[in-house]
């Protein structure tokens, strides 16, 4: 009786392995209510203000720069270049490894002025809120990438601009994603095949995930300088 | 003698003012601010990420299996350039070379993205997203690329990247193996592997 019962689990066991095996690779990648692929934020914080004010200091091309920025304004962020007053992204060069392509960092309120302080509209400064985010483009890489895939220079900088803006407003990386299709993202976590197949301004699934990291916490003008209310206990 | 405490006093007044005007700042103007503390997350991009070990052996000139014995301090990547990346040299003593030149039992150096820096007035800390950096006392199978860089220690031509920047870093941990959490599924799977296991792959991959 013990061994029948102990041959019905596995049976039963194996039955649901197979089953979820079967259901995994028919549907390998996680998918939110919208039907998109699940991408994470990227950190624990997030601009609180819109819009955001965006600087150009590589040598990627004006063009590609302007496009990038556009191409997000579908999104719940309006992205603007940078006019002489606040700097939320800036944005370099950077030769670096060979190994990567782009990076972004992002830099919460720690260590600032402000922090441990509200501000006017009674938000904490502490390393819930981004202070700024930089990007660095490895420009020699993507020239190179460009050249792999017989793809513009241009078209690639503006696809892998785009990509790391994301990253400045907290989007991590959707899932793994090698070939064409609808579950190919712009935040996809490797470029080849973001540029092979001309992934060049964000998704729709991009633009829901983004308001799905910020959801609930939408971003409004900026609420000015710190008070003198600290909240820390 | 009055005539020079306004002086002072004016001048400790407009300093305050003018300190508290810097601080009490929670957006960037576009100034670059010295801080005493600041900490950053950086996600990178690569270009493909090796998804097994066959592809991670192609990329590798040096694999190796070794003990971290301690850690420099973290250094900026371009000398007076703060905005420059973190990187963090650790010293590895070779336990086993599973392919390439370097000796065993020979210390090495192998450079990481990212680390803590301290450089008197101000800590700088940053975190590579992904990315689970070699501990200290801790036993690793790397699979490493000769660093070209030349930082005027005694480790110039003893240095070495780790391969794809955080793939090429098996942390060998009570038999198993840990990869980083931003490896692809393909080198994932691994993990269900024991330590033995996969170092066996390796090695007879490597002879091929």
């Amino acid at each position: 009786m013990e061994n029948r019962f102990g041959i019905r689990k596995n049976v039963v066991c194996a039955a649901a392995c197979v089953i979820l095996a079967a259901v995994s690779s028919w549907y390998p990648i996680p998918a939110n209510a919208q039907g998109c692929p699940s991408i994470p934020p990227l950190t624990g914080s997030y601009f609180i203000w819109n819009p955001i004010y965006v600087q150009n200091n590589s040598s990627a091309g004006a063009t590609p720069f302007a496009n990038a920025l556009s191409s997000w304004s579908a999104g719940i962020f309006g992205l603007s270049p940078y006019n002489g007053g606040y700097l939320d992204i800036r944005i370099y060069n950077a030769s670096g490894s060979p190994a990567w392509v782009a990076h972004t960092s992002v830099y919460d309120q720690s260590g600032y002025g402000c922090s441990g302080y509200e501000d006017t509209c009674g938000v904490c400064m502490d390393s819930s809120v981004i202070y700024e985010a930089v990007i660095h483009l490895n420009i020699a890489e993507i020239a190179d990438l460009a050249s792999d895939y017989s793809k513009t220079v241009a078209a690639t900088q503006e696809s892998v601009i785009a990509h790391e803006l994301g990253h400045a407003m907290n989007m991590g990386h959707s899932p793994t994603v090698s070939s064409c299709g609808s579950s190919l993202l712009l935040m996809n976590p490797t470029a080849d095949p973001v540029v092979a197949c001309d992934v060049v301004v964000p998704t729709s699934c991009d633009y829901n995930e983004l308001a799905n990291i910020y959801s609930g916490r939408y971003p409004q003008s900026f609420c000015g300088s710190c008070t003198e209310q600290t909240c820390y206990q | 003698m009055n005539y020079m405490n306004a002086i002072l006093v004016s001048v400790g007044i407009i300093w305050q003012l003018v300190g508290s005007m810097v601080m009490a700042q929670n957006r960037s103007m576009g100034e670059e601010a010295i801080r005493p503390f600041s900490s950053r997350t950086t996600t990178i991009t690569q270009r493909h990420l090796p998804e097994s070990l066959s592809e991670l052996l192609a990329s590798s000139p040096d694999v190796i299996v070794a003990t971290c014995e301690g850690e420099l301090p973290a250094r900026l990547s371009v000398r007076d350039d703060p905005r420059s990346d973190l990187v963090t040299d650790r010293l590895l003593r070779v336990d086993r070379v599973l392919k390439g030149k370097i000796a065993p039992k020979k210390q090495i150096v192998v450079q990481e993205l990212g680390g803590i820096m301290h450089d008197g007035q101000r800590v700088t800390k940053q975190v590579i997203n992904g990315q689970n950096p070699i501990q200290v006392r801790s036993k690793y199978l790397l699979f490493l690329r000769p660093l070209p860089d030349v930082t005027h220690d005694r480790f110039d031509g003893n240095r070495y990247s780790i391969t794809a920047i955080w793939a090429g870093s098996f942390h060998l941990i009570n038999g198993r193996i840990r990869l980083s959490d931003a490896v692809g599924q393909g080198l994932r799977e691994l993990e269900a592997l024991t330590e033995v296991e996969v170092l066996e792959r390796v090695r007879i991959a490597a002879s091929r």
